[in-house]
């Protein structure tokens, strides 16, 4: 339980969690959050539309973040644009994760030509920046959910495979592994039973920072116009339709959707940063 | 099989492991690949219920041995028998089978237990993979497992942090013994304890002697613990194995130079105190080992012949081999 109070005596690792906390489950209840369904065309009135933040319509209601040039309100729409961009980050991660840890696990254990073609493979891809191959893949795929997904998943293996992989080659040497070996544990157990498990400090740590360069992946891939169709706006593509009206004076179409992705992915790096120090193997045992 | 046939016998064993020395320690660039004989043409027997140390200086080659012996490297040449049967290659089922019947204790009680597991699923993990006993014995045959090495089975839900180094070592032995195995490898299970400590966990090792059949190679560079607990001791000198004896013959009459140097830099009335394997002179490397006899450069007795031709064991009493030209 010592971690655990050492992972709270910051106010602004605390900030940070808070924050994160509300957004997820801002994205995770958006539906029964939002004022309106910003997709729903039958609620939209172009009277209302390009209204300022905090004003009211002739109704009455209440528009806290404004509305854009359809009248559709700002606030509803972040709101769904939180889900779609924390869903698919959270799920490219989860896929990314699995895929690199088994990749990482296997060139440790098997070691010789195997290794050395993994991370070959590995280094190559990790010396090109991500976005680049992001785009490259989904100028191949096409956009569409799934293939901004895909391409998330392809540039981010390689980090979990090589953390792994280094994590796991230390482990490796050590006796307890020797031990599971004399007891003619099978080569699997061996790996996702005993080297797996004391890997997961450097793994979470890699994963919390990756899911926020994964939701900055999907938000350049969208604002450039190559990631997420127009019926699924995601962040990013709520700050491109937004940013034409900017010169406009209807700043706050592009700045509050941007503001949200800005706090979510600082505060993923916060929460990311203080759990490299709390889980650090030196200032374990 | 009568009684006296050995458990364990090890034929003409070595070990060798490649080294490359190359530039910064890139395998590429090396010159040459140098080769670290780390075990030599070794021949060992255990019998049943008998207690083998293995003594020798630090990086001698008994750490190694150990773990030839234990399945878990192959040697580079020689065979293993147990119980008559021989064990060059081994495939996965005879991994299995080695398992079962050779166990390993480890130098390092803390390291020897992974460190995310409670020290019950470590006991029960084991008897569940070789089906050692029905599954709704598991939990039972744990606690009686626990018991047996001198921790109550409260200890169970702990982890191995929670532990003192005693009780980790006693960990890894209940986990060895889940299989119930008939040779015991015990690499320097005490080094790394207090002093105190040491005793109670060599005494353990005294009482399962007792209470199973069970044979220890029990390695040490401690003259004091090898006294106490073997039968049969074996010395060796950079990978080669140099005198054999029985405990008594090999304490009050050592044979082959090197075992007299041993036991001369040790006090005779302090001996049962902790003893390190010392010896002055510098300690030649198993990379470049001298030439014949490796103890020659520092051996008092040093010949013409010592310097080109290798010793192999003799008999020069009735239960004692020495691999020296002296007794010719
Ligand atoms: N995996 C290995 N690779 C290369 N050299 C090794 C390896 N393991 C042991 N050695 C070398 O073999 C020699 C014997 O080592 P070891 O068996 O650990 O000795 P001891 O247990 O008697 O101290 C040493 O010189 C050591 O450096
Ligand atoms: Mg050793």
């Amino acid at each position: 339980m010592g971690k655990l109070s050492a992972f709270t005596d910051s106010k602004l690792v605390l900030l940070a969690i808070g924050l994160l906390g509300i957004t997820i489950l801002a994205a995770l209840f958006a539906p029964w959050i939002a004022p309106q369904d910003p997709y729903d065309l039958a609620q939209l009135y172009i009277l209302d539309a390009r209204l300022p933040p905090l004003t009211r319509n002739a109704d009455g209601t209440l528009f806290l973040l404004g509305t854009d040039d359809q009248g559709r309100d700002v606030f509803s729409a972040v709101l769904y644009g939180l889900r779609i961009s924390l869903g698919v980050a959270f799920v490219a991660t989860a896929i990314a994760v699995v895929l690199g840890t088994s990749i990482g696990l296997l060139s440790a254990y098997a070691g010789g030509r195997t290794d050395a073609v993994l991370m070959r493979i590995v280094d190559m891809q990790l010396s090109f920046p991500a976005v680049l191959i992001a785009l490259m893949l989904v100028a191949l795929l096409g956009t569409g959910i799934e293939k901004v997904t895909i391409a998330i998943v392809a540039v981010q293996w390689a980090r979990y495979a090589r953390t792994v992989r280094g994590a796991a080659m230390v482990e490796r040497e050590r006796e307890y592994v020797e031990a599971a070996q004399c007891l003619a544990y099978s080569p699997s157990r061996v790996m996702f039973r005993h080297i797996l498990p004391n890997c997961m400090a450097p793994l979470s740590i890699l994963a919390t920072v990756e899911v926020a360069s994964a939701i900055s992946i999907e938000a350049t891939l969208s604002f450039l116009g190559v990631g997420l169709p127009i019926t699924q706006p995601s962040l990013g593509l709520l700050i491109a339709n937004g940013y034409p009206f900017m010169l406009s004076g209807n700043y706050w179409l592009s700045i509050y959707p941007g503001l949200v992705l800005i706090a979510v992915i600082i505060a993923i790096n916060i929460v990311g940063d203080r759990l490299r120090e709390v889980l650090n193997p030196r200032s374990e045992r | 099989m009568t009684a006296t046939a050995p458990i364990l016998e090890v034929d003409d064993v070595s070990k060798n492991f490649e080294a490359s020395r190359g530039l910064l320690g890139m395998p590429l660039l090396s010159r040459k690949r140098e080769v670290v004989r780390a075990v030599s043409e070794v021949s060992l027997s255990l019998g049943q219920s008998e207690v083998l140390a293995l003594v020798g200086e630090s990086g001698c080659g008994k750490s190694t041995l150990g773990r030839v012996i234990a399945g878990l490297i192959r040697p580079t040449s020689g065979e293993l028998r147990f119980a008559g049967i021989s064990h060059t290659v081994l495939s996965a089922a005879e991994r299995r089978d080695w398992a079962r019947n050779v166990q390993m204790i480890f130098q390092n009680p803390y390291a020897s237990l992974n460190a995310r597991q409670t020290i019950r699923e470590i006991i029960e993990e084991p008897l569940r993979v070789h089906r050692i006993v029905p599954k709704s014995d598991i939990a039972a045959r744990a606690d009686e497992l626990l018991d047996q090495v001198g921790l109550d089975p409260s200890f169970g839900k702990r982890q191995p942090h929670q532990l003192s180094g005693g009780q980790c070592q006693r960990v890894g032995i209940a986990r060895a013994l889940t299989v119930v195995p008939r040779v015991l490898v015990c690499d320097e299970p005490v080094s790394a304890l207090d002093v105190s400590i040491q005793a109670q966990v060599l005494n353990l090792f005294a009482d399962l002697r007792e209470e199973l059949t069970i044979a220890y190679l029990f390695i040490s560079h401690d003259l004091g613990v090898v006294e106490r607990l073997s039968d049969r001791v074996a010395v060796m000198y950079l990978g080669r194995i140099v005198e054999t004896a029985t405990r008594d013959d090999l304490f009050s009459s050592p044979k082959h130079p090197y075992t007299q140097t041993l036991l001369d830099a040790v006090p005779k009335i302090g001996r049962s105190r902790a003893h390190s394997v010392k010896v002055s002179g510098e300690r030649p490397s198993p990379l470049d080992p001298p030439s014949g006899c490796h103890f020659h450069p520092r051996c008092p007795h040093a010949t013409d012949r010592c310097r080109v031709e290798i010793p192999h064991l003799k008999a020069v009493g009735s239960n004692q081999f020495a691999a020296c030209h002296l007794y010719e």
